[in-house]
């Protein structure tokens, strides 16, 4: 009996506060039947540590405070190094410009979410897009 | 207001019109409910109207206050115009802060980057990245210089917007900044935001110190600066339910929090054995002003009453001078959208319309590119005009609370006063504002409000157009505001000439004895301007008190 | 798990002490239980033993920060330290909220810690079927301890009790009523008790509990101290952890610590037994028999045992001789 449930990391890189959508992912994710592990405050090394211990199938970024091309770029490569980054889902949310949301796909981010988004598109995303 | 004979003569003429248009069928899209749940009927009348006028209503200026704090409110002066800005730099805040007041702004607000705000030097790899991108850099008294710059300080007032965990440090510096170059502390005009509640659900702390401590601080600042004289203008802290609010909690719990908040803070003023009048005069307020347009000014209205009713009842406060609700209000951020941002500025005019019918003191108008990105000039500018265009060209300055006297108005401020004394009692049973904080119930009420709002979002029984009617794409056509990617660099740099010229071992020093008066029940102003003044850092006054007293892990519920 | 893996190169690795290793191969085993067996026959010649620490306690009482002082206090004398943290899954969605690592941030980067979050799926006794083998993995890999965190909603924890050979249990102050520690259960399963907080209070926890220990009887002689912590500030912790290697010397000399790992296997073995029986017994028995004797016990409920003595005396369990 194969019991495989989508683990999801949800961390914040840095330091700003601002958290009402990594929570209310949060729920959406495992009401959705995964199992979320829950990151908080992160900084990038200790992000890549948790998503290589915990073996989860996607990140999630959440990310406020402007920064987001800094702390991203920084977690790829680092996944790189690492030798994860093809086996991980990178889904950014948060206060993203729409037209940086090319660029963050072009380094390796599979999805990004701004503001107003309905979870249920983030699940359905992770959903149908999780390499099988 | 009308006698008996004529109120029963209205009741019956109106069941007659009742029952005329009991058949009309009326909308089923939405409930006919405020944006905090209240049912709202078809119409009101003279009927719903409780209590006479001198009682409930009365004069701006005369207790119970409800129709406003001063007897001329905007005829005698407008509301101060008052935008939160800062970016990048202090230099490149200064700049901004300039072309504002050139453009009519008539006071200034620091908004503070994620550093300053969490007290993390720019050498902490952790925050780096974030350096100015959320707000100005505050991080050494140089800064306050570099910000202050050929602004006339004593003639406008200033707010800083800064929380109690970095509050006493980012004052001080201001503080010291302004007497070097001459200005008298007495006179001094200006606001720190001082605010609990802000810094611990509206946005989660990064590694700060526990609520109780937060509020010994925040006391701290308010003894010093007016209790005991200091800074007898500054207006030492606004009880702030906007960031709280923006989270999804409605106008009842806004104003049952702020009062909770006030009244914690007040005790532990009186239990250091002051009298309540030798410091509320100068408490002041910061509101959201959200989407439900009679609500929010009812919201106001009821404020009003509550807070005079606490003062004169509770507190037994005497001189009339200090009933006064007075109150900061910025435009609801949660409620504008990436998508088509130019609607925003439609959205923040109707906000900026509640409150001032309202009777605001100050007010901050949102940039219509707030959902992507820090306000461009631009959008800064449109901000301020949506506020002159109010003030100058509406003529609503002409009277006082000119919706008094409506039915519905008057209905809903005396519905709202209710319930918000029904929810204050709800607070109390808890604890004081640090406990309610650390038994984890404002974390709890806080996740179930962000809940139950993207709930109504997903289902579209809240409406965002743009979102869940007539969707559209984000918007990717506006240009995007980007703050200066030097910052960092520029930042490290300043702190690093700073550290050459100092006084290492006298520095020294003075941050043991902050750790002492941590330790003890001191007030820890007196030492910080000293300490800030010899170039102590908002990174290393935060570390003491991280070493003290520990680091609080928040009890998110999720 | 939705990935290609070679169980080979894999154990390889881990062999080599990669972390990545360790961690597809916790996940091979939490989903493919059927597995271990080939993944643990590479590890004949491994002789190495963790000593294995329980921590438990009902929510919010501080397990996860204490779990973090604790190995900050292992890290620091050079010991590894395997974590498994587990959080219930939810029985509406099937998924899980595991929000326990995130109080141990500050140690997640030490090069000598591992910490895993488990969801119980659907797993009594507050840990999930995987912990066992998760420990033997943790234990393949060198760990020096291993800490084992749980659900602790009080009064299902004997599970715990059977995978750890020191149990903490962690109370909080305000959880004074001894009748309400009773009721739990928790008074009886504990190696040492934890009132943890202490900048709240409890001394009244303490002496609660030291109250009630007065009526216990100690069969090996160990009788619970009670410790008070600050997990947030480390105040108290290396009490704590004196009591801990306290602990486990006492098991080692009164050699009941072999009867407590006797008892780790045993409530294995039992579980695979009865899984085994479980499979032959489905199908020897058809749900459509199970429905039709439940829906008979509807107007003859006080039938149902023999019903069900009727039907088994048709089954037969066999066991081949070893010829």
């Amino acid at each position: 009996m194969v019991d495989e449930k989508i683990r999801v990391l949800m961390s914040k890189p840095g330091i700003d506060g601002h958290w009402r959508g990594g929570i209310v992912v949060s729920r959406a994710l495992r009401d959705a039947g995964m199992e979320l592990i829950f990151g908080g405050f992160q900084n990038v090394e200790q992000c890549v540590a948790s998503a290589i211990q915990e073996d989860v199938d996607v990140i999630g970024l959440s990310i406020h405070s402007g920064a987001h091309f800094a702390y991203t770029k920084r977690l790829i490569d680092l996944l790189e190094e690492k030798g994860v980054k093809d086996q991980i889902m990178i889904l950014v949310g948060g206060v993203i410009p729409a037209r940086d949301f090319s660029e963050l796909k072009a380094i390796g981010v599979a999805n990004v979410y701004g503001p107003g988004t309905f979870t249920r598109d983030i699940v359905d995303f992770i959903k149908e897009n999780l390499k099988k | 207001m009308w006698d008996k004979e004529y109120l029963e003569k209205i009741r019956a003429e109106k069941q007659i019109w009742d029952n005329s248009v009991a058949s009309q069928k009326e909308r089923t899209d939405l409930p006919f409910i405020t944006d905090s749940g209240i049912p709202v009927k078809r119409l009101y009348t003279p009927l719903d109207i409780k209590g006479d006028y001198l009682e409930s209503q009365n004069f701006p200026g005369s207790a119970p206050y409800t129709r406003g704090v001063y007897p001329t409110m905007y005829r005698g002066r407008v509301w101060t115009m008052r935008l939160f800005s800062g970016h990048g730099t202090p230099e490149e805040t200064n700049l901004r802060w300039k072309f504002l007041y050139e453009q009519g702004e008539t006071g200034f607000s620091a908004a503070v980057d994620a550093l300053t705000f969490n007290g993390i030097d720019p050498t902490n790899p952790d925050g780096s990245p974030e350096v100015g991108t959320s707000g100005v850099p505050l991080y050494c008294i140089d800064s306050l210089f570099a910000l202050a710059k050929d602004i006339p300080i004593d003639k406008i007032s200033v707010a800083l917007v800064v929380e109690p965990f970095t509050s006493a440090p980012v004052c001080a510096m201001y503080f010291n900044m302004a007497q070097m170059q001459g200005y008298d502390l007495k006179n001094l005009m200006g606001t720190t935001q001082n605010d609990i509640l802000t810094m611990t659900v509206g946005y989660i702390p990064y590694k700060n110190v526990a609520p109780n401590h937060l509020l010994r601080l925040a006391c701290d600042f308010i003894e010093w600066t007016v209790a005991q004289k200091n800074v007898p203008q500054w207006h030492p802290i606004n009880f702030t339910g906007y960031n709280y609010r923006e989270g999804g909690i409605d106008a009842v719990q806004e104003l049952g929090f702020v009062f909770a908040s006030a009244c914690s803070h007040i005790e532990n003023l009186m239990e250091r054995g002051y009298k309540a009048d030798d410091f509320v005069g100068r408490l002041a307020f910061h509101l959201a002003a959200h989407k439900d347009f009679f609500e929010e000014i009812a919201k106001y209205r009821a404020a009003r009453r509550i807070w005079y009713k606490l003062m004169k009842d509770k507190y037994e406060v005497k001189d009339p001078r200090n009933y006064g609700f007075r109150f900061h209000i910025q435009t609801a951020g949660s409620s504008l959208t990436a998508q088509t941002p130019l609607v925003n500025i439609i959205r923040t005019s109707i906000q900026a319309l509640e409150a001032t019918i309202g009777g605001c003191q100050s007010l901050h108008t949102n940039s219509y590119d707030e959902a992507i990105c820090l306000p461009s000039e631009e959008a800064a500018l449109i901000a301020l005009r949506t506020q002159q265009v109010i003030s100058d060209e509406t003529r609503i300055t002409n009277t006082i609370d000119p919706l008094a006297g409506s039915y519905y108005i008057e209905w809903l401020t005396d519905e709202i006063e209710e319930r918000v004394w029904k929810y204050i009692d709800k607070i109390n049973n808890v604890g004081n504002i640090a406990k309610a904080l650390s038994s984890g119930f404002l974390y709890k009420e806080m996740r179930d409000a962000f809940h139950k709002r993207q709930g109504r979002l997903e289902k579209a029984e809240e409406i965002m157009l743009g979102i869940n009617k007539y969707p559209v794409p984000y918007d990717d056509v506006t240009d995007v505001f980007r703050t200066n990617k030097e910052a960092v660099r520029i930042e490290q740099e300043r702190i690093r000439k700073l550290k050459e010229r100092r006084d290492n071992a006298k520095l020294e020093k003075l941050l043991d004895q902050l750790r002492n008066v941590c330790d003890k029940e001191e007030n820890v102003m007196p030492i910080i301007m000293e300490a800030t003044k010899e170039g102590a850092t908002v990174g290393e006054i935060c570390d003491i008190y991280r070493e003290i007293w520990g680091i609080w892990d928040p009890p998110l519920a999720i | 798990m939705k990935r290609n893996y070679d169980i080979e190169t894999l154990i390889s690795n881990f062999k080599n002490k990669d972390k990545r290793a360790l961690s597809r191969l916790i996940s091979i085993i939490e989903n493919h239980p059927e597995k271990a067996a080939d993944i643990f026959k590479n590890f004949g010649n491994i002789k190495h033993d963790s000593y294995i620490v329980g921590i438990t306690g009902s929510p919010g009482v501080g397990k996860s920060t204490l779990t973090g002082a604790i190995s900050k206090k292992l890290l620091d004398e050079g010991k590894s330290v395997g974590i498994i943290s587990v959080d219930p899954t939810s029985p509406f969605s099937g998924g899980a909220f595991l929000g326990d690592r995130v109080r141990m941030t500050d140690v997640s980067l030490h090069p000598n810690i591992f910490i895993r979050s488990l969801a119980s799926r659907g797993y009594r006794g507050g840990i999930s079927r995987a912990v066992l083998d998760i420990t033997l993995l943790y234990e393949a890999f060198g760990m020096d301890f291993i800490l084992i965190e749980t659900v602790g909603v009080g009064q299902s924890e004997f599970e715990i009790y059977n995978l750890a050979y020191t149990i903490v249990v962690v109370l909080v102050p305000g959880y004074g009523d001894s009748i309400q520690m009773q009721k739990a259960g928790i008074i009886e399963i504990g190696d040492i008790y934890d009132v943890n907080k202490k900048d709240l209070g409890g001394d009244d926890v303490a002496a609660h509990v030291d109250m009630m220990l007065d009526d216990s009887t100690f069969q090996s002689g160990w009788r619970p101290p009670i410790v008070q912590t600050n997990a947030h500030t480390g105040e108290g912790v290396d009490e704590l952890m004196e009591n801990i290697y306290e602990h486990k010397e006492h098991l080692e000399l009164s050699e009941v610590l072999r009867e407590r790992k006797k008892n780790r296997f045993a409530y294995k073995v039992r579980e695979l037994l009865y899984k085994k029986i479980d499979n032959v017994l489905v199908s020897l028995i058809s749900q459509d028999e199970i429905n039709e004797i439940s829906t008979a016990a509807i107007d003859h409920k006080f039938q149902i045992y023999d019903a069900v003595h009727d039907l088994f005396s048709n089954v037969k369990f066999e066991r081949k001789k070893n010829d």
